[in-house]
């Protein structure tokens, strides 16, 4: 029995697989966070790249606690999702091109902000071509995640219809 | 009237091929995160985060925030033509429909207020009842998001 056929047999998980509720919630709750992290991580990258010229960047800094509730959420519940369904989604491959790009997305924020640092504390910092690249970067694979995200289950769907 | 809305070539396509479906709901996903995401920042700036921030500038996003709800009252569209009867008998979706009316009353609230108090300058503390609308605003639009969520699950029930 691999572990992934001993993490889907926790009572956990096949609580979040067969009970009524535990499925549509923790998917909305990762819809909730999702709209979070992605939604946040969307207008610092529209601001960088020129849009809103009136925000000050730093200011945005402000709303990254909330950015980070909302991944805290999406790690949690994600992991749930996981467990119910391990065997499968282990072997998804929208699923795992979605953990890379959150891996991409969180580094590229991190290096974003890096950037951002570096040009200074002022109300309104010098956005470098690197921080301009690195934003368009990170909008990119969010996307990726979000698209990844939408065929894991369209993937699978049609791996029931045709019996695999 | 359902009927109608089922009988459109939309309607056909959509319950024809399910990537256009699943391509329907990959907007509507990157809509909701544009809308909420420009909510969140305005909103949460009213009620007193990153004060730095001029009001004025946060709205500034407002068109960031329509283009996701246009976006996904389109895909909305073509959702509710793949299935009216069951969206119309779905009671998270009824609801949702409710939240999204609510949402847009009090965003035409929202902007009165702040068109009669003037806060939109620079440095100025929102008064209270702009704070109010912008909490229910967070709640009307992450309800939304919910109950979108649970559509699925209520699929076939016809309480409510």
């Amino acid at each position: 029995m691999s572990w992934l056929d001993s993490l889907q047999a926790l009572p956990i998980s096949v609580w979040v697989a067969e009970s009524d509720w535990g499925y549509p919630l923790l998917l909305s709750v990762h819809a909730l966070g999702m709209a979070t992290v992605v939604g946040l991580l969307l207008v610092l990258g529209c601001r960088v790249l020129g849009y809103a010229p009136q925000i000050p960047i730093t200011a945005l800094r402000r709303f990254m606690p909330y950015a980070w509730a909302g991944f805290a959420l999406n790690l949690t519940s994600g992991l749930l999702l996981f467990a119910a369904n391990a065997v499968r989604l282990a072997s998804n491959w929208p699923f795992l091109v979605k953990l890379f790009a959150i891996a991409a997305g969180g580094a590229a924020n991190w290096l974003l902000w890096r950037e951002l640092g570096a040009a200074s504390e002022g109300a309104q910092p010098m956005i470098s071509l690197r921080a301009r690249r690195v934003a368009g970067v990170s909008l990119l694979v969010w996307l990726v995640a979000i698209v990844c995200g939408r065929l894991i289950a369209y993937v699978m769907d049609h791996s029931i219809l045709s019996g695999g | 009237m359902l009927r109608a809305f089922h009988d459109t070539w939309l309607g056909d396509f959509a319950r024809d091929n399910a990537w256009f479906f699943t391509l329907g709901l990959i907007l509507h996903f990157v809509g909701l995160c544009a809308l909420l995401g420009t909510m969140l920042v305005i909103d949460l700036r009213v009620l007193g985060v990153a004060r730095r921030m001029p009001v004025a500038g946060a709205l500034s996003l407002l068109p960031l925030a329509l283009a996701g709800f246009a976006l996904n009252l389109l895909t909305g569209v073509v959702f509710f033509c793949f299935d009216p009867f069951g969206y119309w008998q779905n009671p998270a979706f009824k609801l949702k429909l409710l939240l999204i009316v609510a949402a847009g009353l009090n965003a035409l609230f929202f902007a009165a207020v702040a068109r009669r108090t003037g806060v939109l300058g620079v440095g100025h503390e929102p008064a209270a009842m702009l704070k109010v609308s912008a909490a229910l605003s967070l709640m009307l639009w992450f309800g939304t998001l919910l109950l979108g969520r649970l559509i699925v699950a209520f699929q076939g029930s016809s309480a409510f």
